[in-house]
């Protein structure tokens, strides 16, 4: 499509009035009108066009290759130390298990039997805060030094000690027992998100949601604080799922990304209007230009251009 | 780019930064683009308020253009939407004193033939008389037939307006022009 080809041909009495017509006077623009324009269009090139920097070549060259030796590193490195604990321990023999056992109740009847009735009313206490709230807080996770001074009787310890000793096994959320203390809701809690995050596909709602224990009725101030701050990123993921569960909304996040569709002009218009009716006529004046320049041939409405006359 | 490269090839390579391209993009269209507006609000102060206000959005939305419809088609319909707006904002100031001056001046050749110089000028005044005298759609229609010589369908896409209210327009222009110009 050439300069030519948008001509249609005219009929011989509209060559003969268009003859008439081009040999009207003031047929062009002033010279320095076409210079005023060539310089805008020019200067608006010039902005525009990115700026070559040489050295910005070298820079992320060498900014890519740091993170690839970083990604190389960090994926040969050895697991943490948690990891490490669950993966590279294996757990011991049972007999093994058994026989610590054996020693650590004979040592414990031995200190029982110096001490009878001392036990029977450490036993008494004992079950005495079993019956209080505050005996919720010993299963609850604590620094290690607290569960040492806080671990019950031997059989308890023996059983605490089995499970320390045992092999790793998968956490099932659905196995969380009821007596979790009452943590902040920080902790544990999960603001509800769904208005904003995206709904999760019908795979992951099939993941049970951990049972929580209920949040203190007024936590305070701090950790309030800490809530919302842990609420924003929250809020941002979505309902919390378990990591295949995430990882399998990740690959589907980044297979379909979100593509926000296009504004059309009579949405953008009704958008300027909110912003009119809302006093924001600063704000509005300057979506107007961004309008005319996304939309230069759009015939504005009355009220619009005289915002745009008053503006100038 | 080559100086007969298609409208929107000139305003595609615009948009990538080629200043070269917007001269010629320009040089071709700077005329009729001037008339059109100068014809159609008959002074020249406007018309050179407007005719750099085209040129302004043309250049404001280098980058987004897409070639979805002929260049020159939106060019003219953002001329014709600044004209109309103008109108709007005024009515047509009387450029008749600027153009019975321009026509004063117009040509060498008609000095030397006095009989003619009448014919010629009295038939362009009453050309230009006639124009201005049209209804503003039937003027357009008539501008961006006669200057441009656009299609019934590309005048539409620029006015506004169905095939056939083009063609009724231009019917009712031509015979107007016709009227006034025969003897």
């Amino acid at each position: 499509m050439t300069g030519n080809e948008r001509t249609t041909p005219l009929d011989p009495e509209e060559q003969a009035l268009a003859r008439r017509w081009r040999a009207l006077p003031d047929g062009e623009p002033a010279p320095a009108l076409d210079a005023r324009i060539r310089a805008q269009a020019h200067a608006a090139a010039r902005a525009s066009r990115p700026k070559v920097r040489p050295w910005a070549w070298g820079l992320s060259t060498a900014a890519a290759a740091v993170l690839a030796i970083g990604m190389l590193w960090q994926s040969g490195l050895p697991p943490t130390s948690e990891e490490a604990m669950y993966r590279q321990v294996p757990g011991p023999p049972p007999e093994a298990v058994d026989a610590l056992l054996e020693q650590e109740q004979a040592a414990t009847v031995a200190s029982d039997s110096a001490d009878a009735a001392g036990a029977r009313s450490e036993a008494a206490s004992g079950a005495a805060r079993e019956s209080t709230p505050q005996a919720v807080l010993r299963d609850a996770p604590q620094p290690f030094e607290q569960r040492r001074e806080s671990a019950g009787p031997a059989p308890e310890r023996a059983a605490m000690l089995r499970k320390s000793l045992a092999p790793p096994t998968p956490i099932h959320v659905p196995d969380v027992p009821l007596t979790v203390p009452p943590l902040p809701e920080a902790a544990v809690s999960v603001p509800p998100a769904a208005s904003t995050a995206p709904e999760a596909p019908q795979t992951m709602q099939a993941v049970p949601e951990p049972a929580l224990a209920p949040a203190p009725p007024a936590p305070p101030r701090a950790i309030e604080q800490d809530r919302r701050q842990d609420e924003a990123p929250a809020r941002a993921r979505g309902p919390t799922r378990s990591a295949p569960a995430q990882r399998q909304a990740g690959a589907l996040a980044e297979a379909a990304p979100v593509t926000e569709p296009p504004e059309t002009p009579q949405a953008w218009i009704a958008r300027i209007d909110a912003l009119l009716a809302q006093g924001e006529r600063a704000q509005a004046l300057a979506e107007l230009r961004d309008f005319i320049d996304a939309y230069p041939d759009y015939r504005l409405p009355r009220r619009l251009r005289l915002l745009l006359d008053n503006g100038r | 780019m080559k100086d007969d490269a298609p409208d929107e090839e000139l305003m595609l390579a615009y948009g990538k930064g080629d200043t070269a391209a917007f001269d010629t993009l320009y040089a071709r269209h700077r005329g009729g683009l001037y008339r059109f507006l100068l014809r159609g609000l008959s002074n020249r102060a406007t018309a050179d308020e407007v005719y750099q206000e085209v040129w302004t959005r043309v250049i404001g939305a280098r980058e987004r253009w897409r070639p979805e419809a002929k260049f020159s088609t939106w060019l003219y319909q953002i001329a014709h939407n600044l004209q109309v707006d103008q109108y709007r904002r005024k009515m047509p100031e009387d450029g008749a004193a600027d153009i019975e001056i321009a026509l004063a001046h117009n040509s060498d050749d008609e000095e030397r033939q006095p009989e003619r110089q009448l014919s010629e000028f009295e038939q362009r005044r009453r050309l230009q008389l006639a124009i201005a005298e049209l209804p503003e759609e039937q003027r357009i229609a008539v501008q961006l037939r006669l200057e441009q010589e656009l299609s019934l369908e590309e005048i539409g896409r620029i006015t506004g307006a169905g095939r056939e209210t083009v063609k009724s327009r231009l019917r009712y222009a031509m015979d107007k022009l016709r009227a006034v110009l025969t003897p």
